[in-house]
């Protein structure tokens, strides 16, 4: 402090823009540096190099501090860059005169931060639009070029943030086509940055360690004040792995619950709806600028934030509620005021011209549901969301009765009830409780989902609709089939992972049979399954190397399902096998179905080994052909994992309810 | 929920396996989800010749009138 200097501000700028354009060189060229002198064997030594280029930059934002404050302090010596020269018609530039600048103090970008604040309050303050916008294009570029920059965003943050959460509302435009100017939009786009980059700045050490914004900052941005606002910083704003995930999965819970309190959610509506164009453009305007949408959407694609809200065992339940519905649309319109008064004589009409935003909330169900299956408290939250969602569904069930969900939502139930098979095969008809729990109940084993079985009874049929959709979910199962074979031999309890499939079955098939679809034949739907189970089979799906013994890997590997494909891919282009699958329905019924997975399984166990001269079993995996059902014939009786091989299939059939 | 409680009245299941379990408690079996898991993981254990799934089918299929053999 108190380092006073003499400097002329249009030299200070032209010296910072200098400076500015090293950086950039520097920054740009200096891998290829790098690489040319290690290449030539230089003995200078270059690793400083990116701290050095990392050192420029702030010197930059430092310089771009002191050049501001230059021209602020020639400004409020009476200096104005547009001025009258006696003599000379019109306006002419005038140079600022030199001021004297606390070099040292001005240099720390927390000052830019801090003016960067005052910007934005005059922004939104002026009266004069032209103002306005210069100022905002500036403030953007500010805000862009200090995004790495913690004093500047401590600074910017502590000062601007509750200005910055209701910045949407003070910026839209009253009238015209668009809801924001080209100048609204980029400061919008360049506050949600901001926030975002914020959000994972951490400032202090060891105990002292905390995020960079401020309680009060991050009170404010959940407090509801302005739901809207926040939301379209969040619309704007990067995307959503860019953001720290707490921060996004309290802005989720935040938002759900002004959405539920019946707090302003919508963009504003401008002027009043003369006709039913209005109302229905008023409609696409709420859909576009969605802002409890742009949230899900964001916290969506962080993944984790998603788990954090629904993975939690407080408040998981309430969320899940709230987001399993089939209220996720704009609110539609009364049509009855644009009717002619002889079809309507008066009275509330049932809304019109909704639309539909639950695209959004299906993707927030689905990434709730996407860690990685295992030991992590990542996958903990995960099962956790599971055993919410399952629940919310089946409330809505029970108090819906006739209600069906948007079809958006239930495929990511669908997605998350195949993610979670073994979890759900385990839960079907044991009405006992839901809950996380490491499988067999041992720590250090990977979390599975424990639905109520009372709970998967009323989660299914609102989850499934349809013939295809049932002849899909059934083929799915299909191809878990060999890795329920492989876990049963070789997990050393004595669990039945097959016949547990088999259960699932069950009431997966008394599910379709009460809602009694007439379209599709059984036969049809044998056919699709059959497509299916091939191109699942060829595809990707099943087999999976249970090489190792019975662990955490292991299991995971198990519960997540995904593996190599069980049948060779030569399969495809065999001319032979096609001619097998045109002429031979019954071989194809027999060998497809059954047979395949459950051998697949054993073999992955390690204890049924193909004969080494065996035609229909090339580079691991199996290539059906006549001799392999002769194969199959003598061997029946044979014992493998415990059982007889005629057992296992026996089973298999039951749990793939296929009667032959 | 009733198989286990007869099987484990009559020292089936050993005392020391059903020990510290939450759903356990003052010689009660009262169910929740790690029960869920304790049956899935006994699926194919065999009490008196057997196995418990055996059980639980002869129970249910024999359901309300079904009283413990033992």
């Amino acid at each position: 402090m108190g380092d006073f200097v003499g400097v002329d501000p249009d030299n200070l700028k032209e010296l910072t823009k200098r400076l500015e354009q090293l950086h950039e060189l520097l920054a740009r060229h200096s891998p290829l540096i790098q690489q040319k002198m290690q290449k030539w064997g230089s003995e200078v030594a270059l690793t400083s190099l990116p701290g050095l280029i990392a050192a420029a930059l702030d010197d930059v934002r430092d310089m771009d501090a002191r050049t501001t404050r230059a021209y602020e302090l020639a400004r409020e010596q009476g200096w104005s860059a547009l001025g009258r020269t006696p003599g000379i018609p019109g306006l002419t530039f005038n140079r600022p005169p030199t001021v004297r600048l606390d070099w040292e103090a001005t240099g720390q970008s927390g000052n830019q931060g801090k003016r960067d604040a005052q910007a934005l309050t005059a922004a939104l303050a002026a009266k004069n639009p032209e103002d306005a916008r210069t100022t905002l294009l500036e403030l953007s570029e500010s805000l862009r070029r200090h995004l790495a920059d913690k004093d500047h965003q401590a600074a910017f943050w502590a000062e601007a943030g509750p200005l910055a959460l209701r910045a949407a509302r003070a910026l839209y435009e009253r009238s015209g086509s668009t809801l924001f100017s080209a100048e609204s939009v980029s400061v919008l786009r360049a506050l949600g940055a901001s926030l975002a980059a914020a959000s994972q700045m951490r400032v202090g050490t060891g105990k002292d360690r905390r995020p960079l914004l401020s309680a009060a900052t991050r009170a404010a941005l959940t407090g509801n004040s302005d739901p809207w606002s926040v939301g379209m910083l969040v619309k704007f704003g990067p995307e959503g792995k860019s953001w720290d995930s707490h921060l996004l999965a309290d802005l989720t819970r935040a938002m759900l619950d002004a959405r539920a309190a019946g707090k302003e959610i919508w963009p504003p509506a401008r002027g009043k709806l003369e006709t039913e164009a209005d109302a229905s453009r008023h409609q696409q305007l709420m859909a576009e600028y969605d802002a409890v949408g742009a949230v899900l959407q964001r916290a969506a694609e962080n993944g984790m934030a998603a788990r954090h809200v629904l993975g939690d065992q407080a408040t998981g339940l309430k969320y899940a509620r709230m987001l399993v519905d089939d209220s996720w649309h704009t609110p539609g319109y009364d049509p009855g005021p644009f009717l002619s008064s002889y079809v309507h004589p008066g009275g509330t009409l049932p809304p019109t011209g909704q639309m539909d935003l639950s695209a959004p909330t299906a993707a927030f169900l689905k990434a709730a549901v996407s860690a990685e299956r295992g030991t992590s408290a990542d996958a903990k939250e995960s099962a956790w969301s599971v055993v919410h969602i399952v629940q919310a569904t089946a409330e809505f069930a029970t108090a819906n009765t006739e209600r069906v969900l948007p079809t958006a939502i239930r495929a990511s139930l669908t997605y998350m009830a195949a993610r979670y098979l073994p979890d759900f095969a385990m839960s079907a008809g044991r009405p006992y409780g839901s809950g996380v729990i490491p499988l067999g109940n041992q720590d250090g084993n990977p979390w599975v989902a424990i639905a109520d079985g009372s709970h998967l009874e009323l989660f299914f049929p609102q989850a499934l609709r349809g013939a295809k959709e049932y002849a899909t979910f059934k083929a799915l199962m299909d191809t878990r089939v060999s890795a329920a074979v492989a876990a049963t031999v070789k997990d050393p309890s004595d669990a039945d992972y097959l016949s547990e499939m088999a259960g699932l079955y069950g009431l997966v098939e008394r599910t379709q049979a009460d809602q009694n679809f007439a379209e599709h034949s059984r036969q049809d739907e044998q056919a699709e399954r059959n497509q299916m189970l091939l191109a699942m089979f060829t595809g990707g799906f099943g087999a999976l190397n249970f090489e190792k013994t019975w662990g955490p890997g292991v299991m995971a590997q198990f519960l997540t399902g995904a593996g190599a494909p069980i049948l060779d891919k030569a399969i495809d282009t065999d001319h032979k096998w096609k001619a097998l699958q045109d002429n031979a329905a019954s071989f194809r019924k027999q060998v497809l179905h059954v047979e395949l997975p459950v051998v697949q399984g054993l073999i992955d166990a390690g204890v049924l080994h193909p004969p080494e001269n065996a035609t229909w079993f090339v580079n691991g995996r199996l290539r059906p052909d006549a001799s392999f059902t002769s194969w199959l014939s003598r061997h029946a009786e044979t014992r493998y994992g415990g059982r007889r091989l005629e057992d296992w299939i026996k089973e298999a059939q039951l749990a793939m309810r296929l009667q032959q | 929920m009733a198989v286990a409680q007869c099987l484990i009245d009559h020292g089936l299941v050993p005392r020391e396996e059903v020990k510290g379990h939450s759903w356990y408690k003052n010689g009660q079996v009262v169910p929740d989800a790690t029960f869920t898991v304790w049956v899935s993981g006994h699926r194919d254990t065999v009490y008196a010749g057997k196995t418990l799934q055996e059980w639980e089918d002869e129970a249910t299929a024999g359901w309300p009138g079904w009283k413990c053999p033992l």
